[in-house]
């Protein structure tokens, strides 16, 4: 058993950019949606499986995200790449709709239990999938404690002053520990380009 | 740009924190102010909070990559070609190389002719009943939002109300209230007032804003509480008049611009001296999240 290693599904279906396949969306053609979604789709189920911890919930959050993706043309480039659109997007809501759930801190972690079996080829490994293991490295830079604090304002939602209560730290320390980090983690990937 | 090229002397000693903080969403409302006023003066640096936010979304890229559900990709494309900008009535569209309707065997006996017209009920238009209900739960889900949204507005409107109900000028904040376009901003403690709470109410088009608080203290002469309005994430706090407190925790002031009233993002309130100048730079005390 083991995740699958791609985030890209697109290796041998397109090669097309990102802005060409959002001047096709814009256009009204269905297919351009379904590329994007082949190429980001993984990204964005996986970000908000890892933050609600249940399949169903990432499966709606990331058809939301798409659709919104479709309807609306809210995306500005100027504004950054796409994949960060969606990432933040799909995070964005995922935590919103973690806070509405009262009861989401006694939910089963169910992330480890529901890893599927599914083979992967060379050729699922594409540009996108060498940034998974650049950011695991560029992660594996930090100590633990930055490490610790990033993916818990990333992935848990929680407000600073809940991290801090949470680490028993100063609210004054999650602020400089995780910008610190924040500011490592450029460094680190950026010398790895 | 490479993290290493910043060959131009710091803009301000702290500018890596400012945009970091940015980044991560975890600024006071000082340091946002001061980061704006820096990038006002220093707008190549947007780039480099650029870089920050493209570093942050990175983060994600290091989980372990999950097989998408097998049938979304077609949930997606089906929804799409719901959507308003799909080609023209998709409830028309078949797909490419369906069958037609298997009704055409008039030698089948009576009960045959039954069984094959359920059959071809539940098999032709099961497409259809698919798309209709994708759209229908579509619907449902855009109205259970709104619903939401109206649920927490009234929320707010009744928590107030039953705050205000014991307090002076409680006609005048009920009568706000009553208004449908009535806005409310709960504000919650922050520096050195995390036990202060309050709600802010404006109407649209009204010079006159009220102020219900819990636990914000009466401030001794010299002193007065500022109200900055936050008109978008971008924007610098705007001024919107002075007041004080007072025991009862209930006030009403008119605010100096009509923008005031503009459903800004955040409102803020700081605590400086009457002799400042009205530009942002006491503590803040309460604010409204964004």
């Amino acid at each position: 058993m083991g995740p699958i290693d791609s985030w890209d599904d697109t290796a041998l279906v397109s090669v097309s950019s990102d802005a060409d396949l959002l001047a096709s969306l814009r256009a009204g053609q269905v297919e351009a949606l379904r590329t994007l979604y082949q190429r980001y789709g993984r990204l964005v189920y996986t970000l908000s499986r890892r933050i609600l911890h249940s399949d169903e919930e990432a499966e709606e959050i990331t058809q939301d995200v798409f659709l919104t993706l479709w309807k609306k043309d809210a995306y500005k480039a100027e504004r950054g790449s796409l994949s960060r659109y969606l990432v933040v997007l799909a995070r964005s809501r995922s935590i919103d709709k973690l806070r509405s759930q009262v009861a989401h801190r006694q939910r089963l972690h169910k992330w480890h239990l529901m890893m599927a079996d599914h083979p992967s080829t060379p050729l699922d490994i594409a540009t996108l999938g060498e940034r998974g293991e650049r950011t695991r490295q560029a992660l594996k830079t930090l100590s633990d404690k930055e490490r610790q604090v990033i993916h818990i304002a990333y992935y848990e939602g929680l407000s600073q002053s809940e991290i801090a209560q949470r680490l028993g730290i100063p609210v004054g320390t999650v602020k400089s520990r995780s910008r610190q980090a924040l500011r490592k983690l450029r460094q680190t990937l950026e010398t790895r380009l | 740009m490479s993290f290493d090229s910043f060959s131009t002397p710091d803009p301000h000693p702290d500018w890596h924190d400012l945009l970091t903080g940015y980044a991560l969403g975890n600024l006071s409302s000082e340091e946002a102010a001061t980061l704006e006023a820096l990038l006002a003066q220093r707008p190549e640096l947007k780039a480099d909070l650029l870089a920050y936010q493209e570093t942050l979304a990175m983060v994600p890229y290091a989980l372990e990559p999950q097989p998408l559900p097998p049938g979304l990709e077609q949930t997606l494309i089906t929804a799409a070609t719901q959507s308003p900008q799909a080609s023209p009535k998709p409830s028309t569209l078949r797909p490419l190389g369906s069958s037609p309707r298997p009704l055409r065997k008039p030698w089948y006996g009576a009960a045959m002719t039954a069984a094959a017209l359920v059959i071809a009920l539940i098999g032709t238009d099961n497409y259809q009943l698919r798309q209709q209900q994708l759209t229908l739960q579509a619907d449902m889900e855009r109205t259970q939002a709104e619903i939401q949204t109206l649920q927490e507005t009234l929320l707010a409107k009744e928590t107030l109300l039953a705050e205000v109900a014991a307090k002076p000028q409680f006609e005048e904040v009920v009568d706000i209230l009553r208004q449908p376009n009535a806005l409310v901003y709960s504000l919650q403690g922050t520096g050195d007032a995390l036990t202060s709470s309050g709600s802010l109410l404006t109407l649209p088009n009204h010079s006159e804003v009220q102020l219900v608080s819990h636990n914000l203290p009466v401030l001794p002469d010299g002193q007065v509480y500022r109200l900055w309005s936050v008109a978008t994430e971008a924007s610098s706090p705007m001024f919107c008049g002075q007041f004080n407190n007072t025991e009862a925790g209930n006030v009403q002031w008119t605010v100096p611009d009509a923008l005031c009233n503009a459903t800004p993002v955040q409102v803020i309130i700081t605590v400086d001296a009457v002799v400042d100048p009205p530009v942002p730079k006491g503590p803040a005390v309460l604010e409204s999240s964004i």
